[in-house]
């Protein structure tokens, strides 16, 4: 009998310790998970779009070049379309190639807005590798040739240096006839002249038909500055807040900082970590950043492209938008040191409706040629283009918007201003915020 | 009879439940402990061993209690002054801005030969506004500067140029003129758990500042902040480990997020000098401020040498 209740008191125990140990494991977990991630609040975004290489490496011109005589499209969403189409071209047998060899009657000059990394355009064109192991193979822009004899298209990549080049071939006829059609209807009206400029930096073309373009009124949404402190602070409960003027929000902690002044944002982080070396692009780094909070909040494209930064511009319209207030509300800049971000400047608004237009005459090509011809840095300026100077104003009833207006602008040392009106010498003036 | 053996079943099934229940707790618990902190303990003794790298401080102590913090400089007023100025061995004035104190002495104060921090806080207390809030922080020889910082809840704030006290020191060991700056008000961030003093250990020789023979002489902890170039605004400070290494260098860990950085004093002072008191002591000199023209050129000979290049 006393073997009975020993045996009953053993079972208990063991039904005992079982239902403890399964209420253990349930319970370990919410033990844990305050400890994971202490104080960190929901996740904010910009409501952007997710944005791959080839949404922001977009060319600013296609020009064709034909006997020595240039030209272009008068739409440029014509010459985005041309280009969407010449990255599903199939670009095969790349090799080496002399940069003197690139010779022809008939080409087609796509140009960037910066210089980019040749490997790069392996994720823009359909392209399999590029045969560069060179990382300082700089390409601003590529070249397509029409061979007669073998009805082919040669492409070339000459390097930023002149010193590197390398060639490719589409083996299409579709495509070469394409572009021979194109080539056969230069005098449509689709279609205007160009005026070469050499003793620029780099070769600039200038469409030379007088244009009339709308200026337009936006309405425009700003994102909530909560939320962008949210975005760029892992603990927002550490961080202190201060208002320093009547439209500007300073987020500090010890070594990093938001500052939001009117409708544009600048961060910087000071902290200094070990620091494990990357193997990403700077570029890679900032895509995978912004996309992480849907950053990029319309047509950004890539501006500029440095070792270790990046800008990103607005562009409406298929033209890029100058703004170069204190605070600049058309482009996104990161810089980064290894695996930090180290600074981060942007516009926080976005444009939503075009409440008005009106029509603008710009002016006279020739006008812009002769002021580019006579200006004392014209080994220095990198482009001309015409662009819409983004300004915010206030209408009658106080509220604020935008407007976008188009004029020449020219870009030296990697910022953008306005060609400055012939026979005066002083630069225009540029639009405030 | 039958229950018998229906009980000896199932006590049998019941250990087998058991056993498989420990097992898999046990996994669990040791797959949920990789991220926990015994493990780089660990590594960081092996480590030290291997760097042949030794810690003669206490580190063994509770990890504190403590919040980031943040606060504005404060303003110093004209009762301030003129109570300084009650005292016949000195002459105060302050700055247009009213955020930087600054001090002559009548005939220079001599430092005692081998002065400790206790003789050289009991020196010169007797001249300074607040003196309770202000601990020693260093001596550094190249400027022969001795520098005090202020406490706040209780510690000091570390190297910052809004909270620190300066002493010039001449070539005959004398304190000519001092500098004071304060913070007002301090308001609490938020308290993120902490890491223990070992754990900002390794930090530092992941950030490869510690080399082979070196000796973690001394850990204490208090506030630190890197932002500090803005005139305006609060400034947040974070709880920080000060861990000096062979007596001699000084370097802040951050005590939440482990951030690294080394503390030359030199440096930090030559730049505060140039960017900050310096260009105020200027604009006191432009109204014939004979004090503020002293200073500048005792300020001026002693950062000569160190002056950044771009000047």
């Amino acid at each position: 009998m006393k073997l009975e209740t020993a045996k009953s008191l053993l079972l208990i125990i063991l039904i005992g310790t079982s239902l403890i140990l399964t209420f253990g494991m349930w319970n370990y977990r919410a033990e844990y998970e305050p400890l994971n991630d202490d104080e960190s609040v929901d996740k904010a975004d910009l409501g952007g779009e997710q944005k791959q290489e080839n949404d922001v490496i977009k060319p600013n011109d296609v020009v064709f070049k034909i006997n020595g005589e240039f030209y272009s499209y008068v739409d440029p969403e014509d010459s985005a379309e041309l280009f969407e189409d010449i990255q599903t071209w199939e670009i095969t047998d790349l090799q080496n190639t002399d940069a003197e060899e690139k010779t022809a009657d008939a080409e087609v000059e796509i140009i960037f807005p910066t210089g980019v990394p040749l490997s790069l355009f392996e994720n823009i064109l359909n392209i399999d590798r590029t045969l560069s192991n060179n990382m300082n193979f700089y390409v601003d822009r590529f070249y397509i040739q029409l061979q007669e004899e073998d009805q082919l298209l040669k492409v070339y990549f000459v390097s930023l240096d002149g010193d590197e080049a390398v060639e490719g071939t589409i083996h299409s006829t579709t495509n070469y006839e394409q572009l021979l059609s194109m080539f056969s209807n230069l005098t449509d009206k689709k279609f205007e002249e160009n005026y070469l400029l050499t003793e620029t930096a780099r070769n600039i073309y200038i469409p030379v038909e007088e244009k009339s373009m709308e200026s337009f009124k936006y309405t425009f949404d700003r994102t909530n500055s909560a939320d962008v402190r949210n975005i760029m602070f892992t603990r927002p409960n550490l961080v202190s807040e201060s208002k320093s003027a009547p439209e500007s929000i300073m987020y500090r902690t010890d070594d990093r900082q938001l500052n939001i002044t009117g409708h544009g944002m600048k961060f910087i982080n000071v902290a200094e970590w070990n620091k494990e070396p990357v193997d990403k692009s700077v570029f890679q780094q900032s895509l995978e950043n912004i996309n992480e909070h849907a950053g990029f909040t319309d047509d950004y494209r890539l501006d500029s492209y440095t070792n270790d930064s990046v800008t990103y511009r607005l562009y409406r319209f298929q033209y890029p938008v100058i703004n170069n207030s204190y605070m600049d509300l058309s482009t996104i800049y990161q810089r980064w040191q290894s695996d930090q971000l180290s600074e981060y400047t942007r516009s926080l608004i976005t444009l939503d409706t075009v409440a008005n237009t009106s029509s603008k005459k710009l002016r006279d090509s020739d006008e812009i040629i002769s002021s580019i011809q006579q200006s004392k840095n014209i080994a220095d300026i990198q482009d001309v283009q015409i662009g819409y100077r983004l300004t915010v104003e206030k209408d009658v009833n106080g509220e604020d918007y935008v407007l976008l207006e188009p004029d020449w602008y020219q870009r030296v040392n990697d910022s953008w201003s306005a060609v400055p009106e012939k026979n005066t010498g002083t630069q225009n003036v540029e639009g405030g915020s | 009879m039958r229950w018998s053996h229906i009980k000896t079943l199932f006590i049998l099934s019941f250990l087998v439940l058991n056993g498989y229940l420990l097992y898999q707790f046990i996994s669990k618990q040791d797959e949920m402990n990789i991220p926990e902190l015994d493990t780089s303990n660990m590594d960081l003794d092996e480590e030290l061993r291997e760097e042949n790298i030794t810690i003669s401080a206490d580190v063994d102590f509770e990890v504190p209690e403590l919040s980031y913090i943040s606060s504005a400089q404060k303003k110093f007023t004209g009762s301030e002054i003129s109570n300084l100025n009650d005292n016949k061995d000195i002459k105060a004035e302050k700055t247009l801005d009213s955020k930087l104190l600054i001090v002559e002495f009548s005939s220079p104060l001599k430092i005692p030969d081998n002065a400790d921090e206790e003789t050289l806080s009991s020196l010169v207390s007797p001249y300074i506004l607040d003196a309770s809030d202000f601990s020693f922080g260093a001596w550094d020889d190249d400027l022969n500067i001795i520098v005090f910082f202020q406490n706040k809840e209780g510690h000091p704030i570390y190297l910052n140029r809004h909270a620190m006290l300066t002493f010039y020191v001449n070539d005959n060991n004398e304190i000519t003129h001092y500098t004071q700056t304060m913070l007002g008000e301090t308001d609490t961030q938020g308290s993120p758990t902490l890491n223990t003093p070992k754990i900002a250990i390794s930090s530092l020789l992941q950030s490869r500042y510690l080399n082979a023979e070196d000796d973690i002489t001394d850990v204490s902890y208090g506030y630190y902040s890197r932002i500090a170039e803005a005139e305006e605004g609060t400034q947040v400070f974070a709880p920080t480990y000060k861990i000096t290494v062979d007596d001699e260098r000084d370097y802040f860990v951050n005590a939440a997020e482990s951030s690294t950085y080394s503390g030359n004093y030199k440096d930090y002072l030559v730049k505060m000098l140039e960017d900050n008191y310096l260009r105020k002591l200027y604009l006191m000199a432009d109204e014939d401020d004979s004090l503020a023209d002293n200073l500048i050129s005792v300020i001026e000979n002693k950062i000569e040498p160190f002056r950044s290049e771009s000047e």
